[in-house]
C-alpha cells in the first residue's frame, strides 16, 4: 500500500499544481463551490422559508417591493424574499443538474466503454445511434417527449420527468468520447497482458481501463452538469417545471407571466438568471480545464485541429450545450 | 472514398434518420393514453360512436399497428396530412405553413448577422492575438455559451423597450397587421431589431472562434511570408487566406447550428411573442395539442436533417480532401 | 354574457371542422382584407376614426350555438342583437323589442319589435326570423348546447306578424327579460342548413350577419385580427365610430406596450399586476368596475353511483377535511397577490354584484382563515400526521391532486400559495398544470380528479351560475364540474325558476347559496374587478359600468377625440 499511495498522493499533488496555475480553472471551481455551498447552507444564508411571504406594517403582502424597500434583493409578485427564493432554488437547479448529468455519465459511460471494448456490430450500432441523436433538433424532441410523458399521467413530480429526460437525451458526448479513449487504452499493453495471463473482460474493463477514464467521466460529468442546469432553466420557463419547488427557470417563469417588465422590477428577472450563468459558466470553465489536463488528445484548443476531427468533436460539444 | 460513394453514404444516414424520426413521431402519438381515435379527432365528446368508428375505419385504426398503421400514417404525413390540429381546428400543414416564413426571416437574419460579425471579430481577434480585443472576444463567447436563451431575450426585451422604445412583442404594429410583409418592411424590421440581436449575440461566438483559429493558422503559415513579399499587405493576405480557411468549418457550422437554432427561436419567439413556429410549438405545448406538436416536431426535425445533408454536399465541393480522392 | 374563463369543450371534432371550411362566404376573404388594409379610402376630412383593441385570446367561434370563450361573447354583443339587452345601469331595456307585456295567465309574452330593423345584408328582419332563431333552439336543445338554458321552459313560440313575436311558456318564468337578451337573432339562411349537433357546433360562422351595431368584416385568424365594421343602418342610430379591430397579443407584457404607446386604444382584460403600471402612463385611462367573475377550488363532490366511477382520493368527501381546507385558505393574501389588492375574498357563487348586490347572499359566515383550527378540526376527525407530515386515518392519506387549466397564468400562483397553505395543516397537494380540454374532459363527466382551481364569469341573473351545480348538468358537455348532486338543491333551483315574486325568488337563491357554502362543491376564492384601460387622448365617451367599457352600447356612445 505504502508505495501506491506515495504515487497517489504525487499525481494528485501535481494535479493541484496544474490545476492551480490555471487560473479559468479556479474561477470555475470558484463559481460552483459557492452555488453549492450557498444552496447547502440556505436555511443559514436567510432568516425566511421560500414560501414566506413578506408583510407590511397592516399585514398585507409587500409585493413587487424594490431592493430599496426590502433587501435584499426585493420581493417578487407574490411579496416572497427573492434573495430566498435565488437560494433554495439553487437546491433545485443543481439537484436536477447533478442528477440528470450522473444519468447521462452512467448510460453515456456504459455505451461508451461496451463500444470501445468490444467494438464491431455493438460499436457500429452506438455510432449511428448518436449520429441520430446528434442530427434531431434536441429542444423540440425534448418538449414532444415531456408532453407526452406528462399526458401518460405517471404521478410523478414533473421534475423527475425533467430529470430522466434531460439525463437520457445528453450522453451521446460522453459516449463518444469515452469510445475513443478506451479505444486507444484497449491497445496498450498492460491491457494485453492481462488478456494474455487469462483476465476476463469484466476483470480488465473494472481494473485496467475503468480507473483509466475514470478522471475523463468526471470532467466530461462537469460539462453535462451545465447543459442539464441550462436545459432545465429553459423547459422551467417555458411552464414545464413545478411550480411548488421554484427552480431559477421557474421563478424567471413567473416572472415573465407576472409582468415583471412591465413594472420594471429588475430586481425580479435579473438575479435568477445571473445565477444561471454563475453556475454554468463555473462548470463549462471547471470542465473544460479538468477535460484539458486529463485527456492528453486535447491538448491545445479544440478548434484547431482543422480535421474532420473538429467537426466532430464540434458537434458533440454542441450538441451538450444544448441550445438553453 | 469517390465523391458519389460519400454522398450516397450520407444520403443513406439522412433516409435513416428522417426514418427514425418517423417511429417517434408514431409511437408518441400511439402511445398516448386512451382510444387514438381521440389523436385524430381531438377529444370533443360530442361525436357519436358511429361517427368515431367510422374515422377509426377511414384512418385504418382497424387494423394492425405494425406495418399498416404505421405505412399508412406515413403515407399521410408524405402526402402532407399531418391532422388537425386540436386547438385551431384546421389542418396542421396550413398552420404551419402560414408560420414558416416569418421564422425563416427570423432565423435567417439572425444567422447573417451573426457570421458577417463573427467573421469580422474573429479576423481581427485573430490578427491581434492576445489584445484586448482578443481577449474580450474570447471572453464574451464564453459568456455567451452559458446565458440563457430565454433570459437574454428577456433582457434585451426589457432594454430596448424601456429605453429605445422599440416594440415588446409581436412581429409587425396592429395597423399593420392585415397588410403583406412586404409592404410594412420599416415597421418589420424594428420589431425583428430585438429579437435578432438576440440570436445574433448567441450564435456570434462560435463563428468567431473558428475565424480566430483560422486566422491563428494562416499567420503560422509560410506563405504569409511570400505573399508579403509580393507585396501583399499583412490585411490582404489575412482576408484572402484566413476566410478560405475558414469557409468549410463555416459551412459545417451554419448547418449543425440550425437545428439549434430552431430550438433557440422556440425560447426567442416565445419570449418576444414573435408569431413563427417557434411560437407555434410553445403555444401547441401550452394548449397540448398533440396534432401540430407532432406536425411542428416532424417540420423541424426533417428541415434539421436536410439541412445537415446539404452541408455534407456542400463539403463535397469545399474540402479539397473529398475531392482529391 | 362572460362564461367560464377560457374555458370548456372548445374543441369540437376538428376534422369535422375543417371537412366543414367549403362554406362559401358571401364577401370574398380578398375583398373584404382589402378593405381593412385602407380605411383611409372614406373620404371623411379628419379621416375614419378607428378603434383597435388588444386582447390575449381570440374567439375560437362566432357560432352562438356552441360558444364558450368570454371573447365570443365580447363580439356577439357587438354583432347581434336579443329581443332585450342589459344596460349599463342594470336594468333590462328593448333591443330589438320595443315593448313587451305578459298577460294575466303569467306565460303568455306578447312583444313588439322596433321599427326599421334590417340585418347586416341589407334584408329587413322580420318577426318571423326571430321565432324561427328561438324555435331552432328549443327544437334541439342538446345541437345549441350554449343558449338553450335560456330557452327551457318554453313551449310555443309564433310570429302573428312582421312586428310581433309571441312566446307562450310551461310555467311562469321570472327571468324572461335576462333569458331574451341571450336569444340572439340569427340570420335564419346562415343556420337552417345543418342536419346534426356536429354539423351545427362545427360551423365557425365568421361570416355572420347580425342585426348590431357593428357588422363583420374580416375575421383572419391566422393574423389574429378580427376587424367589425360600423353599421350606420343601425335601428338606434350607428356608431360615431368607423371601425373597430381587435388584434390578439400573445403575451400581457406586449399588449400593455402597444397601448402605452399608443398602437392600440382599448385593453379588454388587464392583468392586476400591471393595472398600478398602467394608471400612470400618459394619455391613459384605466378603468376599475366592480366585475363578475370570481375564481373557486372545485372539490370533487361526484356522487359514488356516477357513471363512470369517480377516480378520487374519497378522503376528499369527509366534510372534516372539507372544512379544514377552507379554514386553510387565506383567501386576503390570494387577493392581495394574485390579485396584487384589487379584489375581494369571495364565500358565495353569487357575487355581490349580481342584480346591484340583490341576490348575493349577505348571511353568510365566512370560515376564518385559521391554520390551528384546521389543524385540530383534522385531529378530531383522526388524521395524525405521518412520519413525512401527511396525515392519514390509516386508510387514506390526505395527499390530493391540485390542478388548475394552462392558459391563465394567474392560477400557478393560487396553486402554489394552496399548497403552501395545505402542507401546514399536513395535506399534501400535487400541483399540477393540465391543458382546458383535457381537464374538462377529465372532470366531466368523468369525475377523475380531487382539486381544481377554475373560475365563472356568470350572467348577470343568478340563474345561470346557480345551474352549474344542479345535478343533471353533470353530464357530458354540461355545466357541472364539481358533480355535486343534492335532490333538494335541484328543486330549488327548479323553485326560482318559477318564483315570480321578487323576494320569494331572492330567499330561495339564498337558501341554494347557504347549501354550496355548507356543502363545499366549490370554495370561492375571490371575486375579481373587471380591470380595463383605453387611451383617453384619443377617445372619449366611453360608459363606465360592470359589462365593461366595450359593450355596444358604451361604444355607441364613443367619440374620437379631435
Amino acid at each position: 500500500m505504502g508505495e501506491g499511495s506515495t504515487r497517489f498522493k504525487r499525481s494528485l499533488l501535481e494535479f493541484w499544481r496544474t490545476f492551480r496555475a490555471n487560473k479559468l480553472g479556479l474561477l470555475g471551481a470558484f463559481l460552483v463551490m459557492t452555488t453549492v455551498i450557498a444552496a447547502i447552507l440556505a436555511p443559514a444564508l436567510t432568516p425566511y422559508q421560500p414560501t414566506d411571504i413578506m408583510r407590511d406594517a397592516a399585514g398585507h403582502p409587500l409585493t413587487f417591493a424594490s431592493p430599496a424597500v426590502h433587501g435584499p434583493l426585493g420581493t417578487d409578485d407574490a411579496g416572497r424574499d427573492v434573495w430566498t427564493e435565488l437560494i433554495y432554488g439553487a437546491r433545485i437547479s443543481l439537484t436536477v443538474g447533478f442528477l440528470a448529468g450522473f444519468i447521462a455519465m452512467v448510460v453515456g459511460s456504459l455505451f461508451g466503454i461496451t463500444a470501445g471494448y468490444y467494438g464491431g456490430g455493438i460499436d457500429n450500432a452506438l455510432m449511428r445511434t448518436t449520429d441520430v441523436l446528434l442530427v434531431i433538433p434536441d429542444l423540440p424532441l425534448i418538449l414532444v417527449l415531456v408532453a407526452t410523458l406528462r399526458q401518460m399521467q405517471l404521478h410523478v413530480s414533473p421534475l423527475v420527468v425533467l430529470i430522466f429526460v434531460i439525463g437520457l437525451l445528453y450522453w451521446t458526448s460522453t459516449a463518444r468520447l469515452i469510445r475513443s479513449q478506451v479505444l486507444t487504452i484497449k491497445e496498450r499493453q498492460f491491457v494485453a497482458r492481462a488478456r494474455a495471463i487469462g483476465a476476463g473482460d469484466n476483470y480488465i474493463i473494472r481494473k485496467h481501463i475503468l480507473p483509466q477514464i475514470m478522471p475523463l467521466i468526471v470532467a466530461n460529468t462537469v460539462l453535462i452538469i451545465s447543459t442539464a442546469i441550462l436545459v432545465e432553466s429553459g423547459l422551467a420557463f417555458l411552464g414545464l417545471g413545478d411550480p411548488t419547488q421554484p427552480s431559477w427557470g421557474t421563478i424567471l417563469n413567473f416572472a415573465f407571466d407576472r409582468n415583471a417588465i412591465t413594472n420594471g422590477a429588475w430586481w425580479f428577472y435579473l438575479p435568477p438568471g445571473l445565477a444561471i450563468v454563475w453556475v454554468s459558466l463555473g462548470c463549462v470553465l471547471l470542465g473544460n480545464v479538468l477535460e484539458e489536463m486529463l485527456n492528453p488528445r486535447l491538448t491545445g484548443h479544440h478548434l484547431e485541429g482543422g480535421e474532420k476531427m473538429v467537426a466532430v468533436q464540434k458537434q458533440d460539444r454542441e450538441h451538450e450545450r444544448a441550445s438553453a | 472514398m469517390s465523391r458519389r460513394d460519400y454522398l450516397l453514404r450520407k444520403l443513406g444516414f439522412s433516409l435513416m434518420t428522417v426514418v427514425i424520426v418517423l417511429v417517434i413521431n408514431f409511437v408518441l402519438f400511439r402511445i398516448l393514453p386512451g382510444d387514438p381515435v381521440r389523436a385524430v379527432i381531438g377529444r370533443n365528446v360530442r361525436i357519436s360512436p358511429e361517427v368515431q368508428q367510422a374515422l377509426r375505419v377511414q384512418f385504418g385504426l382497424d387494423k394492425p399497428v405494425f406495418p399498416d398503421q404505421f405505412l399508412d400514417t406515413v403515407g399521410q404525413w408524405a402526402r402532407g396530412n399531418l391532422g388537425i390540429s386540436w386547438s385551431l381546428r384546421r389542418p396542421v400543414k396550413d398552420i404551419l405553413l402560414a408560420k414558416l416564413v416569418n421564422t425563416v426571416i427570423l432565423i435567417g437574419l439572425g444567422q447573417i448577422f451573426a457570421i458577417v460579425l463573427g467573421v469580422v471579430l474573429g479576423l481581427l481577434a485573430g490578427w491581434k492575438r492576445k489584445s484586448a480585443v482578443d481577449v474580450s472576444a474570447l471572453t464574451f463567447s464564453l459568456i455567451a455559451w452559458a446565458v440563457p436563451t430565454f433570459w437574454l431575450g428577456i433582457i434585451l426585451l426589457a432594454a430596448g423597450s424601456s429605453w429605445l422604445g422599440l416594440p415588446t412583442g409581436g412581429i409587425v404594429s396592429p395597423a399593420n397587421v392585415s397588410k403583406p410583409l412586404y409592404a410594412v418592411l420599416p415597421d418589420l424590421g424594428r420589431h425583428l431589431i430585438l429579437p435578432t440581436l438576440t440570436l445574433t449575440i448567441l450564435y456570434l461566438g462560435e463563428y468567431m472562434l473558428i475565424m480566430r483559429s483560422s486566422i491563428l493558422e494562416v499567420l503560422g503559415e509560410d506563405y504569409i511570408l511570400t505573399a508579403k513579399a509580393k507585396g501583399m499587405s499583412q490585411w490582404q493576405v489575412l482576408m484572402r487566406h484566413g476566410l478560405k480557411n475558414a469557409m468549410l468549418p463555416i459551412v459545417t457550422l451554419i448547418a449543425l447550428n440550425l437545428g439549434f437554432t430552431v430550438s433557440g427561436a422556440i425560447y426567442i419567439e416565445t419570449v418576444f411573442s414573435y408569431d413563427g413556429l417557434g411560437k407555434l410549438f410553445q403555444d401547441a405545448l401550452t394548449k397540448q395539442d398533440y396534432p401540430l406538436l407532432q406536425g411542428a416536431f416532424l417540420l423541424l426535425a426533417v428541415s434539421v436533417i436536410l439541412a445537415n445533408m446539404s452541408a455534407d454536399v456542400l463539403y463535397t465541393y469545399l474540402d479539397p480532401r473529398v475531392k482529391a480522392n | 354574457m362572460k362564461r367560464r374563463l377560457l374555458c370548456a369543450i372548445l374543441l369540437a371534432a376538428g376534422l369535422l371542422a375543417a371537412c366543414s371550411r367549403q362554406r362559401a362566404s358571401p364577401t370574398t376573404t380578398s375583398s373584404s382584407t382589402q378593405a381593412a388594409v385602407a380605411p383611409t379610402q372614406a373620404p371623411a376630412p379628419s379621416g375614419p376614426a378607428v378603434l383597435h383593441e388588444g386582447w390575449t385570446e381570440n374567439p375560437d367561434t362566432l357560432n352562438p350555438a356552441y360558444a364558450y370563450l368570454t371573447q365570443s361573447y365580447t363580439i356577439f354583443d357587438l354583432i347581434y342583437n336579443g329581443l332585450t339587452t342589459e344596460s349599463p345601469d342594470g336594468k333590462y331595456v328593448g333591443a330589438l323589442a320595443k315593448d313587451w307585456s305578459v298577460a294575466a295567465d303569467n306565460v303568455t309574452w306578447t312583444i313588439h319589435l322596433k321599427e326599421g330593423i334590417k340585418w347586416h345584408n341589407g334584408e329587413d328582419l322580420k318577426a318571423s326570423d326571430i321565432a324561427w332563431a328561438i324555435n331552432a333552439v328549443m327544437e334541439h336543445p342538446d345541437w345549441w348546447s350554449s343558449t338553450s338554458n335560456y330557452a327551457n321552459g318554453f313551449k310555443e313560440v309564433t310570429a302573428p306578424d312582421d312586428h310581433m313575436v309571441q312566446i307562450v311558456t310551461e310555467y311562469p318564468i321570472a327571468n324572461m327579460e335576462y333569458r331574451l337578451s341571450f336569444l340572439y337573432a340569427v340570420y335564419p339562411p346562415d343556420f337552417n342548413k345543418f342536419t346534426s349537433a356536429e354539423e351545427l357546433q362545427n360551423f365557425n360562422n365568421f361570416n355572420a350577419i347580425g342585426t348590431g351595431p357593428f357588422k363583420i368584416n374580416v375575421f383572419d385568424k391566422d393574423k389574429g385580427i378580427l376587424i367589425l365594421d360600423a353599421n350606420q343602418d343601425y335601428f338606434d342610430g350607428g356608431p360615431h365610430i368607423d371601425q373597430m379591430i381587435f388584434q390578439k397579443f400573445d403575451n400581457a407584457d406586449a399588449l400593455i406596450q402597444a397601448l402605452k404607446v399608443g398602437d392600440i386604444d382599448l385593453i379588454s382584460e388587464v392583468p392586476a399586476t400591471a393595472f398600478e403600471t398602467i394608471k400612470s402612463y400618459a394619455g391613459v385611462q384605466a378603468v376599475k368596475e366592480d366585475g363578475r367573475y370570481f375564481n373557486e377550488l372545485i372539490l370533487n363532490s361526484v356522487a359514488e353511483t356516477n357513471d363512470p366511477a369517480p377516480k378520487r382520493n374519497p378522503a376528499i368527501l369527509d366534510p372534516a377535511v372539507r372544512l379544514a381546507i377552507a379554514s386553510a385558505i387565506n383567501k386576503q393574501d390570494l387577493v392581495d397577490v394574485v390579485l396584487q389588492g384589487i379584489g375581494s375574498p369571495g364565500d358565495t357563487i353569487v357575487p355581490p354584484t349580481l342584480g346591484g348586490g340583490f341576490w348575493h347572499n349577505p348571511n353568510i359566515q365566512e370560515v376564518k382563515f385559521d391554520i390551528a383550527a384546521a389543524n385540530k378540526i383534522l385531529d378530531d376527525a383522526g388524521y395524525k400526521a405521518g412520519a413525512d407530515g401527511v396525515r392519514t386515518d390509516g386508510k387514506d392519506r390526505l395527499e390530493f391532486r391540485l390542478q388548475f387549466p394552462t392558459q391563465n397564468p394567474v392560477y400557478p400562483r393560487i396553486a402554489d400559495m394552496l399548497a403552501s397553505n395545505f402542507q401546514q395543516i399536513g395535506i399534501k397537494a400535487d400541483v399540477e398544470a393540465v391543458d382546458t380540454d383535457s381537464l374538462t374532459a377529465a372532470v366531466t363527466p368523468t369525475g377523475d380528479y380531487d382539486m381544481v382551481i377554475w373560475g365563472w364569469g356568470p350572467d348577470p341573473d343568478p340563474d345561470f351560475i346557480l345551474s352549474v351545480l344542479t345535478t343533471d348538468q353533470f353530464i357530458s358537455g354540461g355545466w357541472s364540474d364539481s358533480g355535486y348532486h343534492s335532490p333538494e338543491y335541484d328543486q330549488l333551483y327548479l323553485d326560482q325558476q318559477e318564483a315570480i315574486d321578487k323576494s320569494q325568488r331572492q330567499q330561495i337563491v339564498w337558501k341554494m347559496q347557504d347549501m354550496v357554502f355548507n356543502d363545499r362543491p366549490y370554495i370561492v376564492l375571490y371575486y375579481e374587478k373587471l380591470l380595463q384601460a383605453y387611451r383617453s387622448d384619443r377617445f372619449t365617451g366611453f360608459i363606465e359600468s360592470p359589462l365593461g367599457i366595450d359593450i355596444a352600447q358604451s361604444l355607441l356612445n364613443v367619440t374620437a377625440v379631435k
